[in-house]
């Protein structure tokens, strides 16, 4: 990212500070979408985000880091737009998935299915480093520096994170194996 | 393969689907809102916060935020800043004053109006006054919500609770109707207040909130007190009872 174009958008340039957010706007809504599972509220978080940015920008000392910031913003949004949301329940408000189906198929609904459930009971914490690190492909130690978290509390979460989406994926295996819907 | 492997790549292509745009809509909406927010001046300058701190009187700054937050909340809907604790919070389309009890609260006006019948919640109600405590220090993280919406002429109390227990029912099948709850008074009113409790939310089991209604000045008032899911235990009934009637102590109708 070019550092005119934060300096200018530190300095009350709306022209360079749209587009940053053309730059990265992409980039962090896949994220919250992975995060949230839910298009609205990931559109919510990511408008959310850009606006504490535009707020924020001037006090950020190294440009350098502008997108790992941009991504401990985004996280801290989806984290609130999580509290909201588990504050009722989804039989209550129904949430579309809105998983296209891709063309090879890999994942079977029931797969599908299974990972979703896992994911949901997921803390927003685990959620976050489990999209930035198999989604993004960040290390512990970047998604430690996006976050403000030790390496320790990472993999900590990405553990846990993890053992119960493989139990989630063993579960529909097992099912597979034994003759029940694929 | 190994399932260590295999674990992740399902994980992969798992999370690899979805979609990966940003509507343009989103990106118009956003820099539609940039005029009304004012960058911070950076923090590193010698000396600048210590200057404002100065020059802005405490009471002054408070009325720039309370101004900041209300026109941010009424166009964003949700956007919060915090507010400290025993900070007397006036709402004019409401006509009420809360004086918020200890830790740091955040508040959101959420825009429109509440209409008769309707099912309202924390985020998406139309009308919804919403504060928010996260910080365990000073008792169990709360959010408090509420709205508020004329009477008709010549109904009563009772059949107006009636149409909100009835919304309530049409979304949380969980809600008991509020005649069976016990009448205390709230900004010197009489008040149906009552805990309900539904067992089966996802996530965290049973789950229980401090349900209000009350009535001045030919308005009806709906206000809910939540515990804040932390991963930890739900409190007891009786302590969110305690701390919902600490929060309804200090609210008071403006106006006959």
């Amino acid at each position: 990212m070019a550092d005119d174009l934060i300096d200018r958008a530190k300095r009350g340039d709306k022209e360079a500070f749209t587009t940053l957010v053309l730059q990265v706007g992409d980039r962090l809504y896949s994220v919250a979408y992975r995060i949230l599972r839910d298009a609205s509220r990931a559109e919510d978080a990511v408008q959310q985000t850009f606006l504490i940015a535009w707020r924020e920008l001037p006090t950020l000392r190294d440009d350098g880091r502008l997108e790992a910031w941009l991504y401990r913003l985004l996280v801290n949004a989806c984290y609130a737009e999580i509290r909201h949301t588990k504050r009722w329940q989804p039989g209550l408000r129904v949430v579309p998935l809105e998983i296209p189906v891709t063309d090879d198929a890999q994942l079977s609904v029931d797969r599908r299915d299974e990972l979703e459930r896992a994911f949901r009971r997921l803390s927003g914490e685990q959620r976050a480093v489990l999209v930035l690190h198999h989604y993004l492909g960040l290390s512990g130690a970047e998604i430690g520096e996006a976050l403000g978290l030790t390496p320790g509390t990472v993999r900590s979460r990405l553990h846990y994170a993890k053992q119960l989406m493989r139990a989630a994926i063993e579960a529909d295996a097992r099912t597979i194996a034994s003759g029940g819907s694929a | 393969m190994n399932r260590q492997l295999d674990v992740d790549r399902v994980l992969e292509d798992w999370l690899a689907e979805g979609p990966s745009r940003l509507p343009d809509r989103v990106v118009r909406q956003t820099i539609d809102q940039l005029d009304d927010i004012q960058q911070r001046k950076p923090r590193w300058l010698p000396g600048s916060e210590r200057m404002q701190r100065l020059i802005l009187p405490a009471a002054g700054l408070a009325a720039v935020l309370a101004v900041v937050v209300v026109t941010y909340a009424s166009r964003n809907g949700g956007f919060s800043v915090g507010g400290p604790s025993g900070t007397p919070f006036t709402s004019a389309r409401h006509g009420y004053t809360v004086v918020l009890p200890a830790g740091q609260w955040t508040f959101a006006e959420r825009p429109g109006t509440w209409g008769q019948g309707e099912f309202f919640d924390a985020n998406s109600g139309s009308g919804v006054d919403y504060y928010e405590r996260l910080d365990p220090s000073n008792g169990t993280p709360l959010y408090v919500y509420l709205a508020s919406q004329p009477i008709p002429t010549g109904m009563t109390f009772d059949a107006w609770a009636a149409t909100h227990d009835a919304a309530n029912q049409r979304e949380m099948a969980c809600f008991q109707p509020q005649g069976q709850f016990e009448t205390v008074h709230v900004g010197g009113e009489p008040a149906r207040v009552g805990v309900q409790r539904c067992d089966q939310f996802d996530y965290a089991g049973a789950w229980v909130t401090v349900q209000t209604l009350v009535a001045h000045g030919g308005r009806g008032y709906a206000i809910y007190v939540w515990p804040v899911y932390r991963g930890t235990a739900m409190p007891a009934e009786s302590q969110l009872k305690s701390e919902a009637l600490d929060w309804l102590s200090r609210f008071s109708f403006k106006g006959p």
